[in-house]
């Protein structure tokens, strides 16, 4: 036990005590348990693994705060006062806060962890936690909540990218990616073989894209239907 | 004479009267009261001679006024002294013999002075003149003597008389005092009577049977309804002979032993006898032993009674009461049942702060530069959670174990916020909101604080169920503690779905449930337990809604 968790403290801690790299990359927890008791130890434990941890005692609270805008994951009492976590977790989809929550629960009740995973929790553990578990979990809902950032920001640019074409150059665009050649679209357009070449260079060297795959993939991911 | 009687007949009649005085025999009274007769007699002379003095007085006139008379008519010697023995008679009917023997003497010389020649003087030349002073005084001394003799013949009858008459008197005021102690005693006879027809009505009516046994201790004598069966059956026989539990209580038995050996009163000794149809039967007895008036011991004397019934009630109230508190065990092990989830939660939410600060414990010490401050912090939130743990358990098991009823000075306030932090998570859980209004320097009650925690659980969880079916976003409940007149109130006020006036007696009632799991024994016990501590619970609703439960406990002094 001791050789098992030595090695791996010793990183999380080398990363805390680095402090070089930035709060993005570190990550946030959140807790929001209603137990004072509780919440002192897991804001202890996972600050000692070089983890920055903001807890709360109830849903409102929580929602009351100004939250850093950084990656990070939230880790919620099933059962609380109030709002419960469950409907905490549909509350936080309506209002579009993507955390990913990890529940803990002080007794593994099968239907409410079907119910949480469903509605997307990351984990579902049950008290007292087992340290590994949390930390993995954690973990992955940090890595997990970087990734959908960086999603969310390549799509906001090439929504961007999108914006800036003109009329005619995006009607080039959602024909090229059904596959067509120069000349049917120009037919289809009634424009000439050569017009339509200029605009297809204009919409690569606007979308940044560096082939027709990836100008697929682009569109793909904008949700802009292939036109038949 | 007179002035004396009073006192001694007083006495006497005393003497007869006396009761305890009565073998001493009536004469042995009168000799005394003769003997103070006589003592009285001796004072006579005393008192006497006043009256001899007067009498020798009287005499010496009459002697001078004679003498003068018979000078003055110039009598001879002869008629003077015949003149003076007429006068010595006469006096001698009122004076005594000294006297006359004196105014004897004063009549020698008053003759031969004033009447025998020479005349002035006491001589006496005539020898005739001296054979009559010689007659006179030998007359004299004979007609006293006579005189004197018929007088104390006469005073002697008369003092006997007298003598007889105060006796007869005497006798008189005895008889009487006598007749009246002999009514006197007719009266106590009847009384005597009456009274022991009484004791005999008594005993014929009473369950209680009378018994005497001698100093073999066998039974000699007992009433008809003795030991349920015919007195004959045990006359002769011990109270052992008959006895159920000789070996079983042998003890018990050895003590009686000792304590009639020892001659000693006994009182409401118990043991198990035949009875008269061969059932067993508790019989009571008490018994004093019985002296005759040489202070030899004749044996016991006493009463016995059938107490089967009062016996087997005895044990019914006790076995009643064991089943009560195993009841009263049950209904609390079941609404603990009720908190499994809720308990459980309450003990692992320690643990898993215990657990967690372990970790981050170890890993501030792990660290290249082990953080101790942080290491010392975790530990002691571990300390801490860990006795939160142990008191929920310490809690649970309290209530859960079966003790035996244990009354100690209870301070309610106490009582009640140990028995929220069991209810906590209960009531968060339903969202229901609790207030508590806990009054101060309330006094202390005798009570069982295990037994008291399960009526406040019992209505905490009530209260919880009725403000969840109420079916409403605001859930409130109160619970506030009060001095009352003489002792302590708590209530239990709760905003929920209420309870129909026309039922709120029936909710104290047995397998009285609402709850489909529910065994309808939780407002009853409570009661029952509420009511084993002198208080009184009740339920009134609420306004505009819910209801109000509510128990008073009185604080007893000290042996309450």
């Amino acid at each position: 036990m001791e050789n098992h968790h030595q090695p791996q403290s010793q990183r999380h801690l080398a990363r805390a005590n680095g402090a070089s790299l930035s709060t993005d990359e570190q990550g946030i927890v959140f807790i929001v348990d209603d137990d004072a008791s509780v919440r002192a130890a897991l804001e202890d434990l996972l600050g000692s693994i070089g983890l920055n941890v903001q807890s709360f005692g109830t849903v409102q609270e929580f929602l009351d705060s100004k939250r850093p805008d950084v990656s990070g994951c939230i880790v919620l009492d099933v059962r609380l006062p109030g709002t419960s976590g469950l409907e905490f977790q549909k509350l936080l989809a309506r209002s579009e806060i993507n955390l990913p929550i990890i529940f803990i629960s002080g007794h593994s009740d099968v239907s409410i962890s079907v119910q949480a995973m469903k509605l997307g929790a990351i984990e579902f553990l049950t008290k007292p936690l087992r340290e590994q578990e949390l930390v993995d979990a954690v973990q992955f809902g940090i890595t997990r909540d970087r990734a959908r950032r960086q999603e969310v920001r390549r799509l906001a640019g090439l929504k961007e990218r999108l914006q800036s074409l003109t009329p005619r150059e995006r009607e080039v665009f959602e024909l090229v990616i059904t596959g067509r050649q120069s000349k049917v679209i120009a037919a289809d357009l009634k424009l000439s073989v050569m017009t339509v070449k200029v605009h297809r260079s204009h919409v690569m060297r606007k979308m940044g894209a560096k082939s027709l795959i990836d100008l697929a993939r682009m569109a793909n991911s904008l949700g802009i239907p292939a036109q038949d | 004479m007179k002035e004396q009687t009073p006192p001694v007949i007083e006495f006497l009649s005393h003497d007869v009267l006396r009761r305890d005085h009565k073998d001493h025999s009536l004469l042995s009274s009168i000799g005394r009261q003769i003997g103070s007769f006589i003592k009285w007699k001796r004072v006579k002379p005393h008192k006497e001679l006043l009256n001899q003095a007067n009498y020798l007085l009287l005499g010496l006139i009459a002697l001078a006024t004679v003498t003068g008379l018979c000078f003055l008519l110039d009598a001879p010697l002869a008629s003077a002294a015949f003149t003076y023995l007429v006068l010595l008679v006469l006096l001698s009917l009122v004076t005594n013999f000294r006297s006359l023997i004196v105014l004897s003497c004063v009549g020698v010389c008053c003759l031969s002075y004033f009447f025998a020649a020479p005349i002035y003087s006491l001589r006496v030349d005539d020898p005739q003149d001296l054979s009559t002073i010689g007659a006179f005084v030998i007359t004299s001394l004979i007609v006293n003597f006579l005189v004197m003799r018929v007088r104390a013949e006469q005073r002697d009858r008369i003092a006997t008389c007298e003598l007889l008459r105060d006796t007869n008197q005497r006798l008189a005021t005895a008889n009487a005092a006598l007749r009246n102690e002999n009514a006197e005693r007719g009266r106590a006879e009847a009384a005597l009577r009456e009274s022991e027809a009484k004791l005999r009505d008594y005993a014929a009516t009473a369950s209680d049977w009378l018994w005497e046994i001698g100093p073999d201790y066998k039974f000699t004598q007992l009433t008809g309804n003795a030991f349920g069966s015919h007195p004959a059956d045990r006359i002769g026989t011990a109270c052992w002979d008959h006895a159920l539990d000789r070996d079983t209580e042998s003890e018990k038995w050895r003590r009686l032993r000792a304590t009639l050996d020892s001659r000693k009163l006994f009182r409401d000794f118990v043991y198990c006898a035949v009875g008269g149809d061969g059932a067993p039967i508790y019989v009571k007895a008490s018994g004093k032993p019985v002296f005759d008036c040489d202070g030899e011991f004749r044996g016991y004397r006493g009463t016995g009674a059938d107490v089967t019934a009062e016996i087997r009630a005895d044990r019914a109230e006790t076995e009643l009461r064991k089943v009560q508190s195993r009841l009263a065990h049950v209904s609390r092990v079941t609404t603990l049942g009720e908190l499994t989830a809720s308990l459980a939660h309450e003990v692992n939410q320690p643990l898993a702060g215990v657990v967690s600060s372990a970790d981050a414990c170890l890993h501030w010490l792990a660290a290249k530069l082990p953080n101790v401050d942080k290491a010392r912090r975790a530990t002691e939130r571990i300390l801490r959670d860990a006795k939160r743990a142990s008191d929920v358990v310490a809690r649970v098991r309290d209530l859960a174990k079966k003790a035996p009823l244990q009354r100690t000075w209870v301070d309610i306030n106490e009582t009640v916020e140990e028995t929220i932090s069991l209810a906590t998570r209960e009531l968060s859980q339903n969202n229901v909101s609790l207030e508590t209004q806990l009054a101060e320097n309330l006094p202390q009650i005798l009570a069982d604080r295990i037994q008291l925690q399960q009526v406040i659980l019992n209505l905490i969880i009530n209260a919880c169920e009725a403000l969840t079916a109420a079916d409403d976003e605001f859930r409130k409940l109160s619970i506030s503690t009060a001095r009352e007149m003489d002792g302590v109130a708590l209530t239990v006020r709760d905003t929920g779905v209420g309870i129909d006036p026309q039922q709120i007696e029936t909710l104290f009632e047995a397998f009285h449930t609402t709850k489909p799991g529910g065994m309808g024994m939780g407002l009853a016990v409570s009661r029952s337990i509420i009511e084993g501590h002198g208080g009184r619970l009740w339920a009134e609703p609420n306004e505009p809604r819910g209801a109000i439960f509510k128990f008073t406990i009185p604080s007893k002094k000290e042996n309450g």
